[in-house]
């Protein structure tokens, strides 16, 4: 994972270094870089997962029957 | 494989993915605030010319800065995404959802102070200061900011207590405890 990241960073800092004028302080470290590159892609996925994950309804709150039993409450 | 299948549930359940993505905004966040706090350090107490913190040489270049700003709001608002489409899944707190809202609200302006900062990099300024930046000191104004995140999620977290292990004791705060499916299936 960390080696693809890396993998992606070399070639994406040389494409994209004129253009973000890296050059106008000492040139970012490649580990720095791809670290906080892959804590963003990261983040962004988590972003994904949370927007579409979900359990709505099977979770019980101050100790509530969960809506099925709530509407069958003896089972039948 | 066993592995992935671990990773594989802990996407799926939202008590899980919660806990991780949470466990993991707070705790880089607060190595993020230790090297604040060593630049404080380094420039009230030691008195240096140069403020670089321990990992200054790695990280400290305004790209950088931007991209972690960029990637701990996105986690924190995937934190609150999470709650908010599973109510109940943490103990019920007021206290920490206010802490949790607060907390992706004054990142979001801390990430516009970057937006900024990048902006005046683009254009030149070799070490840009923001917007409020101009007027109050740059180290001291971002050492408070990351303070005040810090601080929030640490309550947010606290009062939620998010942590999928345990979860059968009670709630002596007299919170709601959530309880997991009977069934072990998991949502989509």
């Amino acid at each position: 994972m960390s080696l693809s990241i890396l993998g992606l960073a070399i070639p994406a800092r040389a494409v994209l270094a004129p253009a973000l004028h890296l050059g106008h302080e000492q040139q970012p470290g490649l580990v720095g870089t791809s670290l906080i590159l892959g804590y963003f892609l990261v983040s962004l996925l988590l972003l994904g997962l949370a927007l579409r994950v979900r359990k709505a309804g099977e979770y019980q709150i101050d100790g509530a029957a969960p809506p099925a039993e709530r509407r069958n409450p003896k089972g039948l | 494989m066993r592995y992935i299948q671990r990773i594989r549930q802990a996407i799926e359940d939202p008590i899980q993915l919660g806990f991780w993505t949470f466990t993991i905004a707070v705790a880089v966040q607060f190595l993020h605030q230790l090297e604040h706090l060593l630049q404080i350090v380094q420039k009230e107490v030691w008195h240096w010319d140069t403020y670089p913190g321990l990992l200054g040489a790695i990280f400290d270049f305004e790209w950088v800065h931007f991209l972690y700003n960029s990637a701990l709001f996105l986690s924190v608002l995937a934190v609150l995404v999470t709650f908010l489409k599973n109510p109940g899944m943490w103990r019920r707190s007021r206290v920490g959802l206010f802490a949790l809202v607060f907390a992706v609200v004054f990142q979001a302006y801390h990430l516009f102070e970057h937006s900024f900062r990048i902006v005046q990099y683009l254009g030149g300024t070799p070490k840009p200061l923001g917007l409020v930046g101009q007027i109050v000191p740059v180290l001291e104004l971002h050492f408070w900011i990351n303070s005040v995140v810090i601080g929030a999620l640490v309550v947010a977290y606290y009062r939620f207590s998010p942590s999928p292990y345990g979860r059968s004791e009670p709630d002596g705060a007299g919170g709601a405890q959530a309880s997991r499916p009977a069934d072990g299936s998991v949502g989509a």
